[in-house]
Formats: structure tokens, sequence, C-alpha cells
């Protein structure tokens, strides 16, 4: 199935939740702030939330910036 | 002599920021912050890039500084307000700097949208900081909406041209009783000490130190150059003398 | 928040001493501020200053020019009626002196309008004692009502009112308000205004504010100078012009500088002002104030209202009449001060042209 992550289509062969997408990454959640079809997912939630078909992801840090 | 910036009734140990862009190291980045001294350091909040994870940029910030997350690539209230909410799961408190900028030739910021983006906020708990294009009705309407400190641009974002709005400013600072924090347009130490003997309460400074040949030694410029400013403005400074009349013309009348 | 708080803030500040201790570098630094603080403006009041008049002119020469330009404001005062309630010992219309009470029929009005708006005086300040029983103000309103046909801008300077009652008077064409504390220092305000609804000092303090609240289009406050130290009197008159401006800065507000003088009764003032000091108040109230209007009645000298042209002045009224009916016939009651200048219209006009400024006889228009 595709999804969109931060701006770019990308295929995912299977059903995964966001904390297990994120680890597969090697994306430390903590550094990073997620955004699931525009709603903010608290970091506790990672691990319950499944990324469906079509969802749009943003993932987001910070960086230096005036 | 007891003289400390508070900003939302926290006590605020330099009178400088620091914004954390354009350096060319973290590493540099890191000693310039240590230089600086600065209690309010600024950050932005961007995607990350999925194939080359970058490093941290929170590893090289010290545990005991404020940061403060813009909302810079915001164009309208409502993106501004989702950054905002964004950077706050991240965990970096409720500093925001507001920053809405629809105009991409000059950079400047859009008025309008910041000072709504600065009431819901603000409703929101944030402590909010919108840099906005000086003008006393709208520096009113910021300080209505809840800001915790206003925020005017000196010159254009980026230019170096100094304090091209020094008047405005001025005005500012002597009508608005929130913090006068000069943001943008600074482009050197001397030009930061005006605008602290001016009267403002802080500037704060990205481009000129991040883009100085030696970023930690001009960090370390800025720092001593807003401490001179404003001691300069606390003491102060005597008037030019009137030069000597020998005539009367306008008063003669009263001899 | 009333100016009321403001002036009480100041009641333990030690005037007398900060007075005997300003230093010329305090005039130097006043003078050299684009934005004066309090403490600019007292060092400017001080007698200290005098010896620096001609500076503190050339800086409020510079400041008016900027803000105002080559102009001066006429107009002229009307007098609808005498009959007053209060016992003010300073003023010819107290209610136990014993002067011929009048006040005009709407066909008189008509008379004095018509003679006024010959003279090409479009800007009329109407004026009454405080008489709510013989002038109330149903009577104000049906005046306004054919003025309006004489007059561009009718401005008010009466007994104080209401929101209400101001509402009233702006829906009927009154634009501004002149309303003069006298003096800002409550027990003397007590003294002097012994009987008589004035009395209370409060309302009469938040009346300016009340017509601002109203909507009035100017507001011109001030203190009778000479019945107290006329500098601490300039100081407090400033900072209520400061407050009203800041809390309504929409509207348009001037100081009056009137010095006492003689008038039927026979009140003599506490504390005589020189010319010279006079200035010196005027010249500290343009600097700290520079966009304030400063009104100089007829009760000073011709020769010195000209002189004070360009110092200062944005408004002076002109061909004064002070009695009742005094337009169509001089003479017929007691004027409630003596008119110093004596001046016509026409004369006040050359006399500023001669200066190199121009009479405005009509500043604006409702439209």
């Amino acid at each position: 199935m595709f999804i969109k992550i931060n701006g770019k289509s990308l295929k995912i062969s299977e059903e995964t939740t966001l904390g297990a997408f994120l680890a597969d990454n090697n994306i430390n959640s903590r550094k990073v702030v997620i955004e699931l079809n525009r709603d903010i997912i608290r970091e506790t939630s990672l691990d319950k939330v499944i990324i469906k078909e079509n969802d749009t992801i943003e993932i987001l840090s910070l960086v230096g910036g005036g | 002599m007891e003289d400390t910036l508070i900003i939302a009734g926290h006590k605020i140990n330099s009178r400088f920021l620091l914004g954390t862009g354009k350096f060319s190291s973290n590493e540099i980045m890191k000693e310039s912050i240590k230089n600086s001294e600065t209690h309010i350091l600024t950050v932005a909040l961007r995607r990350i890039d999925m194939d080359s994870k970058d490093e941290n940029i929170m590893d090289y910030i010290p545990d005991n500084r404020i940061v403060m997350t813009n909302t810079s690539g915001a164009r309208n209230s409502d993106e501004a307000i989702r950054i905002a909410r964004l950077a706050r799961q991240l965990g970096c408190g409720d500093w925001i700097k507001i920053e809405v900028i629809s105009d991409n030739k000059y950079l400047l910021p859009d008025n309008a949208e910041t000072i709504k983006a600065t009431e819901i906020l603000a409703k929101e708990g944030f402590i909010v900081m919108p840099y906005f294009n000086p003008d006393l009705a709208d520096a009113a309407r910021l300080r209505d909406a809840g800001a915790a400190s206003i925020m005017p641009l000196g010159a254009p974002i980026g230019t170096n041209k100094g304090l091209c709005a020094k008047e405005m400013i001025r005005i500012l600072i002597e009508e608005i009783e929130l913090p006068v924090i000069v943001d943008a347009g600074i482009g050197r130490p001397s030009q930061a000490a005006e605008a602290m003997e001016l009267g403002a309460d802080a500037v704060l400074v990205n481009t000129a130190v991040a883009g100085a040949d030696n970023p930690p030694l001009m960090a370390k410029a800025f720092s001593l150059a807003v401490k001179a400013g404003r001691c300069s403005y606390l003491s102060g400074p005597g008037a030019v003398k009137e030069t000597a009349q020998a005539s009367s013309p306008l008063t003669g009348f009263l001899r | 928040m009333s100016f009321y708080d403001i002036g009480k803030s100041h009641a333990q500040f030690d005037f007398d001493g900060f007075f005997k201790e300003v230093k010329d570098k305090d005039v130097f630094r006043a003078l050299s501020k684009e934005t004066l603080d309090e403490k600019d403006f007292l060092a400017l009041l001080s007698g200290k200053a005098q010896g620096h008049i001609e500076a503190m002119a050339k800086k409020s020469h510079e400041v008016i020019l900027k803000n105002f330009g080559k102009v001066v404001y006429l107009y002229s005062p009307l007098y609808l009626g005498n009959f007053c309630d209060n016992e003010c010992v300073y003023c010819g219309f107290k209610n136990g002196n014993d002067i011929a009470r009048k006040k005009l029929t709407f066909d008189e009005l008509r008379k004095e309008a018509e003679i006024i708006a010959e003279t090409g005086i479009r800007h009329i300040l109407i004026l009454t004692g405080e008489s709510r029983g013989e002038t109330p103000v149903s009577y104000i309103k049906d005046s306004v009502s054919i003025l309006k046909k004489y007059f561009t801008s009718i401005s008010i300077e009466v007994y104080s009112m209401s929101i209400e009652e101001y509402s009233i008077l702006i829906a009927a064409g009154v634009d501004g308000i002149a309303l003069y504390q006298e003096t800002y220092d409550e027990n003397l305000y007590k003294a002097v205004h012994p009987k008589g609804p004035k009395r209370n000092y409060l309302y009469r303090l938040d009346a300016p504010e009340r017509a601002c609240a109203a909507g009035m289009r100017s507001v011109s406050i001030g203190a009778l100078l000479g019945l107290s130290d006329f500098k601490k009197e300039t100081f407090f008159s400033g900072l209520h012009a400061a407050y009203l401006q800041n809390k309504y800065p929409g509207i348009e507000i001037s100081v009056s500088l009137p010095r006492l003088c003689p008038q039927a009764g026979g009140f003599s003032p506490k504390s005589k002002i020189a010319d010279a000091d006079f200035v010196r108040m005027m010249l500290a109230l343009r600097l700290f104030l520079p966009r304030v209007g400063i009104n100089i009645s007829t009760r000073e000298k011709n020769d010195f209202r000209k002189n004070l042209i360009g110092l200062g002045v944005t408004r002076m009224s002109a061909g004064s009449q002070t009695e009742v009916g005094g337009y169509s016939s001089p003479k017929e009651s007691e004027g409630q001060f003596f008119t110093a200048d004596k001046s016509s219209v026409k004369e006040v006009k050359e006399m500023i042209y001669a200066k190199g400024y121009q009479p405005i006889m009509k500043d604006w228009q409702e439209i």
C-alpha cells in the first residue's frame, strides 16, 4: 500500500503501527513530532496507531532557526 | 542595581536572544551560544529528511536555556497555529515566536495574520512572542490579544541594515508596556547597542552572528554590545549642550 | 481608572523641593529629548529653566511648525446666559455678585450670531453659568440648533454634564467642549468653590473624560493660573491632557492657559504670574505635549498675544465680548472677566498675518 510521508509517496509492504515504522527507519520517536492526516499523534499513542492506505504522515523535528 | 528582564513572569538572565539558524556547523553554533550568554534561543520546526538523518540540534543546546520555536514557514495564522501546537508536542514548552510571512520578495511579516495567531495561541496558554512590522495600532492589538512581548523588526529580515524602523520602534517602546524585543535586521553589535540605548528591552539576532567569519567571537561582541547599550539607557545619557546664544529674537519681548 | 488616581499618585511628591533642585543639565537634557517624561516637564517648568527661555522658545518654534504649521485658529465666545448657582470666589458671574442676570432669547441669540458670523468667524464657543434651572441642557441644545446655521463648529463651555447629556448635545451639533478644572489642588478647589454644584471636585475632574467617552471631537482643559503655584497647576494640566490623549487618541486635546485677571467681584490672584513665567509655562507645555492644542484668550493683551504666535499657541479667541448679549448691545451686563485684547476680529487677523501666519476661521465642517 501507498502512504505519503513528508510530501513523498512511499510504498510499504504490510500493515504496521506508527511506532514500528519509526523504529524500522531509525527515527528516535522522542526527537520528532508526528502528524497523521493533520492530527498530532502523542508519543504514547504511537504504538497503537496503525498506518492505513493513503495516510498522510508528517514527521518533523527541530532545526536551527532565527 | 537590579535590572532583570521579565517576560510572562519569567526572569530572563540575558537581553540578547540568539537564533540558531544558518550556522555552518552545530559545533560552531554551540560555541556561539556559550559566548552569547543567551537565555532564550530560537529554533524552527522542519520535516526530517528520511534519507539522511541529521544530528539533533537539541543535543547542542545547553539544558538551562529557554528554547522558543518559531513558526517560520507559516504563511497564515492557521499554519502558524499548527506549527505552534506541533512544537509544544515535541516538548519545547510554551514559548512560541510567531512569524507569519506571506511575502516572498522582502520576507516581511503579515501583521493581520500574526495578530490572529497570537490571540488563539495565547488562549491556549502559549507564551506568545510575535514578530511583526512595527505599527502602533497593531502593537496594541497584539498586546490586547495576549502577547507576552512584542518583537518589531529593525529592518527586513537578513538584511543586516540595522534600525531602519527606529522611529516606529521608539514609539512602541514609549507606548506599549510589554517588553519590546527588536528582532531581525540588526547586522552589527553597534546597531544592537543603538537599539538598547533607545530603550528596547532585548534584541534577537541570528544572521549577523551565524554569518560572521568568526561566529563565536561575534556572539561575544553582541553580548557585550547589548549590555553596553542597556547600561547606557539606564544611566541616562547627558544632553548635547546648546550652543551659546548671543541674541534672543524669540523671547526678546520679555526683556 | 480616572485621572483622579494619577493626581493622587503625586500627592506625596515634593514639588517645591524638586523645583529647587533642578540643575542646568536637567534643563539641557529635557531640551535634547524628543519625548519628555514628567521629570523633564517639571525641569522646564522650574525657575531654573528661565535662564534657558530662548532655547526653549527655539525648540518650541520647531515643534509647533512641524506639528501645526504657520496657522492660528480663531474663535469667538458667545455668552448665552450668566445665571449661576455657584460661588466661585474668582468669578464675575458668581451667584452672590449683584449683577444684572440675563439669558438670551432665541431672537437675541440669532442677532448675536449674525454679528459674529459677519466677522468671518465660523468657530463659536458658547458659554453659560451653571444654572440648570435657567439654562438647562434643553436650552443649550435649542441654541445649538439655531447656531448651526451660522457656524461650522460649536464648542461649549458650560457646567459639567453626564455622558448622556454630552451625547444629546453632540447629536444636536456640538463638537467641542472647554471645561477647566480651575485648580488641581483638591483642598484649594473646595476653598475657592464654597457653594454650588461645582463644588464636587471629582465630578468636574472627570467631566472632560465623560465628554471624550461621549465622542466629543475636541476637548479643552486647563487650570486658572493664579489660584495657586502656577508651575504645579501647569504640570497637572499637562498630565491631564496627556492622560486624555493616550486614552482617547482620536480626540483633539487642548490646554488653555487662562491667567487670572480682574473681574466684577474684585478677586485678586494669590500668586502673580509675570509674563516671563507665563511664557515658560506655555513653552514647557508645548515641549511636553507636541501635539496638544494651546489656547490663549483675550485675557491677554494684543501685543503679548502677538509675541506668542509661533511659540506655542494654536488657538486664539478674537473680538471677544464676555457679557451676555455683548455683541449686539455692548455693556448691557457685566462681563465674566476683563478682556485685555479689545481688538476686533479683523484686527486680530491682521496681527496674525503681520506675523507671517495665517488666521484660520474655519478649520473643519462635519459632512
